[in-house]
């Protein structure tokens, strides 16, 4: 699955999954629909890409939960929650956790339509974030965490017992993988990467 | 008769003085003529002196006669008996006494009529006033000679005659009856005395000052002292000191008014205990009058006075706790007027015992209302002797009120009539209010249970909805996509548009289960086979289910028939069945199996439907959900299914109900009556 326009449909209703599923398709995303979050556990990766559409209320695990198992399996997918009947502390506590939106249903097809496309987009983003970050070498990442914390080249150094010229090196390979420009921008990237990181 | 010298020469003075008056001293000038004066003194002095002699003769004359009388009709025996014994004189009472003629008695000898018992004492006392002169006194029983017998007391007196003999005067008293009444009087002392000992009274006497003269036995062991010991003490030494004052001031009042008197006081006895004694007390007096003392008769009544403190503590802690008891007492008259009434019950009313007593009838203290109900509850109270838990609203003296309980039980009098009544009252005003609250409370907790129960309700008919509305809405949507675009795939827009009307049936399907629920109308009844109905719900639930499963039935065969409607039966067993056939599937049970039991229940007269699967059970938290309308484990369904099963089995009068174990899959049983 390395289409990132592929759209997860995760709803024990079968008839909520076959609608949404062709909707989708209508939209011109791909739609893969499953009827349990252990379906989906299954089959997705850290790698995976694209977007979530999860139902709140399922049997066995239910959405939340499959929010929390993705995040601690570090599968940065970004999710829109539909629910049947949404309650406030369900909905600030999935949005807090970094969900998209949180939907409820009967959802106005554009708006989920929109949803989707931000989703898609974000994930691309976070994706290719996280495929910069992955090329950095170890020593380039602890480089990378103090200086985006607002260290100096040399407190760098002091910190990781290497010279100041080494952390300058580090530091312009660092720039160069994440395509960052300016410190200003490198934390940004850092930051997004970290907001999918931590629950 | 000797002339004593101061006699004679008062005679010649007067002798003298009488010459003189008759002749002047000058004339006596010659010695003849002092001779002559000298005879005529003399002559004169003999005429008086015989003038004298005659004058006393005839005084002796009249002494003697009177002496004579005196001696000879006294009421004593006199006589004189010679120094041998012998009877020189006697008078007539004497020898009346001893019962002879008086010529016989002279020159016998006195001994002879002396009792031969005393005739040593008799000789003895003789010798004795001869020899001493002493005046002696004796008795002496004396014999008359015709052998009949006297007591007598003699008393002795020796004198010497002018020819110096001795004589020995006695005077003689017949003591016959002193000696008898004497008898008589030690005899009835004895008597006196020995029931005084007997008696079960102390008796005490005592002297003016107190000082004790005499006690009986009993007196003794009340005291605790003896006799002698006693004798030496006032009876204020016996008396308790607290007692004292009273004691003594009730003496002097008696000593001056002479009434007898009774009163209770307390003694020390000799070992310092006190002892509680009632006395009656009198006042002595002597013969004359004389008042010389006290008499009391004393009763030991410690006993009685324990049983009296023993009966004052009971009586005080039975009003004690009358009084101050948590529940109001009250006992009315036949006329309805309260005759008694404890202090709690006052409080409660606000009077105090003096308004009430005697005054304050049920009308007074009840408000209309409750003196109807009173009235109306009388004749059997009457009748049955006894009233409980009559409900009361009584009124205070202020004029508010406070509910009362009242229980009461009917007096009769030895007619059997109804003489008076006795009534506990409870103040239930609190619990009153802790009622009207409660039912505050449980009208409040059912308003929020409604409240929620329709918040869920909205909730599963939201879900409900929401789900098909979800669905149709994405497949309108996708089919009015598929529309827009250049060429239409029209099978995909057929199939969106088939879906949508599917789930709007869906939507509709789900509403009307909802006003099922809510609305149950009236139902036909029957007489039915429940045996048949089993079978033929089993092969439903068998052809609307893929999942292959093993069943057992366990009919009893020849069951009556049951009695309800045969529909609401179809549906609740339909229900079971599909929650059980569903749970396995769920599950993934590896060999799913059904066991339907149908059995005459315990309870005579109801059938027993069992049905078991052998699924995962019912989760312990999901069990006391179970029956909660909306509550469903499922992923379809809105959880109505137990709730209107349950309710279906309650209206034709059976029970429906789960038995409580875990992991060997679910059990249901539910009952319907027979229909005989």
């Amino acid at each position: 699955m390395s289409d990132a326009n592929v759209v997860f449909v995760i709803d024990d209703d079968e008839a909520v999954r076959d609608a949404l599923s062709m909707l989708l398709e209508a939209a011109g995303y791909t739609a893969a629909v499953f009827q349990t979050a252990a379906e989906f556990l299954d089959v997705c990766t850290p790698a995976t890409l694209g977007c979530i559409i999860l139902d709140v209320d399922m049997p066995g695990m239910d959405g939340p939960a499959l929010q929390q198992e993705l995040l601690r399996r570090k599968v940065p997918l970004p999710v829109i929650f539909l629910s049947g009947k949404g309650t406030i502390p369900v909905t600030v506590r999935t949005i807090k956790t970094g969900a998209i939106d949180f939907l409820t249903k009967p959802v106005d097809r554009t708006v989920l339509l929109d949803c989707v496309q931000k989703a898609l987009t974000q994930g691309e983003e976070i994706q290719s974030i996280a495929l910069r970050l992955a090329a950095l070498t170890e020593r380039e990442h602890e480089v990378m965490k103090l200086a985006v914390a607002g260290h100096t080249n040399k407190e760098i150094g002091q910190r990781l017992g290497i010279s100041y010229r080494t952390v300058e090196i580090h530091r312009t390979h660092v720039m160069h993988k994440t395509g960052a420009t300016n410190l200003l921008e490198l934390a940004r990237i850092a930051d997004a990467f970290e907001a999918h990181r931590i629950p | 008769m000797s002339k004593r010298p101061d006699e004679n020469s008062t005679l010649r003075a007067e002798a003298e003085a009488r010459l003189a008056g008759a002749q002047p001293p000058e004339a006596l000038a010659l010695s003849a003529e002092v001779m002559l004066h000298e005879l005529q003194v003399h002559q004169i002095e003999l005429e008086m002196q015989n003038e004298e002699l005659r004058r006393m003769q005839l005084t002796l004359e009249e002494s003697r006669d009177r002496y004579v009388d005196l001696y000879e009709l006294a009421p004593v025996g006199y006589l004189t008996l010679t120094d041998t014994g012998m009877i020189a004189e006697i008078n007539l009472t004497c020898a009346a006494l001893l019962g002879e003629e008086r010529q016989r008695l002279v020159q016998r000898r006195f001994s002879a009529y002396v009792a031969s018992g005393g005739s040593d004492r008799w000789q003895r006392l003789f010798i004795n006033v001869l020899r001493h002169g002493n005046k002696e006194s004796c008795e002496l029983a004396m014999q008359r000679s015709d052998g009949s017998s006297f007591d007598a007391q003699l008393d002795c007196l020796r004198k010497e005659m002018a020819d110096g003999a001795l004589h020995v005067r006695i005077i003689l008293t017949d003591i016959t009856e002193r000696k008898q009444n004497e008898l008589l009087l030690r005899e009835s002392e004895e008597r006196l005395r020995a029931i005084v000992d007997q008696v079960v009274v102390g008796i005490v006497r005592t002297d003016l000052a107190g000082h004790i003269t005499f006690v009986n036995d009993r007196f003794c062991d009340i005291s605790g002292y003896t006799r002698k010991e006693l004798l030496d003490k006032q009876w204020q030494d016996l008396t308790h000191p607290e007692d004292m004052q009273n004691s003594i001031s009730v003496y002097k009042q008696m000593m001056q008014d002479g009434q007898p008197l009774s009163f209770e006081k307390r003694y020390i006895r000799k070992n310092g205990m006190a002892v509680w004694v009632s006395i009656s007390a009198s006042r002595l007096s002597d013969a004359e009058g004389h008042v010389i003392g006290g008499l009391a008769v004393v009763v030991d009544i410690s006993r009685r006075k324990l049983a009296e403190d023993a009966l004052r503590k009971s009586s005080e802690e039975i009003a004690d706790l009358y009084n101050h008891s948590p529940c109001g007492y009250h006992s009315l008259d036949k006329d309805g007027i309260i005759r008694q009434i404890n202090d709690t019950e006052l409080a409660w009313l606000g009077y105090t015992r003096d308004e009430v007593i005697g005054k304050t009838t049920a009308a007074d203290i009840l408000t209309p209302a409750s003196m109807e109900n009173f009235w109306k509850s009388y004749p059997l109270f009457i009748k049955r002797g006894f009233i409980q838990d009559l409900e009361l609203e009584m009124v205070r003296k202020d004029g508010t009120t406070f509910t009362g309980l009242a229980s009461a039980t009917a007096i009769y009098g030895p007619g059997g009539h109804y003489v008076m009544s006795r009534s506990t009252i409870l103040d239930i005003t609190e619990r009153k209010q802790l009622e009207r609250r409660l039912l505050e409370y449980r009208n409040e907790m059912n308003n929020l249970l409604n409240l929620q129960v329709a918040a869920q309700t909205a909730a599963a008919i939201a879900h409900e909805l929401n789900q098909p509305l979800l669905a149709i809405s994405s497949y309108s949507g996708a089919a009015r996509m598929l529309l827009q675009t250049e060429k239409p795939d029209l099978v995909k827009i057929r199939k969106a548009v088939m879906a949508s009307e599917q789930q709007a049936q869906r939507a509709g399907k789900s509403i009307r289960e909802l006003l099922e629920f809510l609305s149950i109308k009236e139902f036909p009844v029957e007489a039915f086979d429940l045996n048949q109905e089993i079978l033929g719900v089993l092969d439903t639930a068998r052809s609307e289910h893929e999942l292959k499963f093993h069943y057992m039935l366990h009919l009893e065969a020849g069951l009556p028939q049951v009695w309800g409607n045969r529909m609401h039966v179809h549906k609740v067993l339909l229900n079971l069945l599909h929650n059980g056939i569903e749970a396995m599937q769920q599950a993934g049970v590896p060999s799913p199996s059904l066991t339907v039991t149908l059995s005459s229940a315990k309870n005579k007269g109801f059938a027993q439907v069992t049905i078991q699967d052998n699924g995962p059970g019912i989760d312990k938290v999901d069990l006391q959900h179970l029956f909660e309308p909306f509550f469903t484990t499922k992923s379809k369904g809105m959880g109505m299914g137990l709730a209107v099963s349950r309710s279906l089995i309650e209206m034709n009068g059976g029970q429906l109900w789960l038995e409580p174990q875990q992991g060997h899959g679910a059990i249901f049983h539910f009952t319907l009556p027979f229909a005989i």
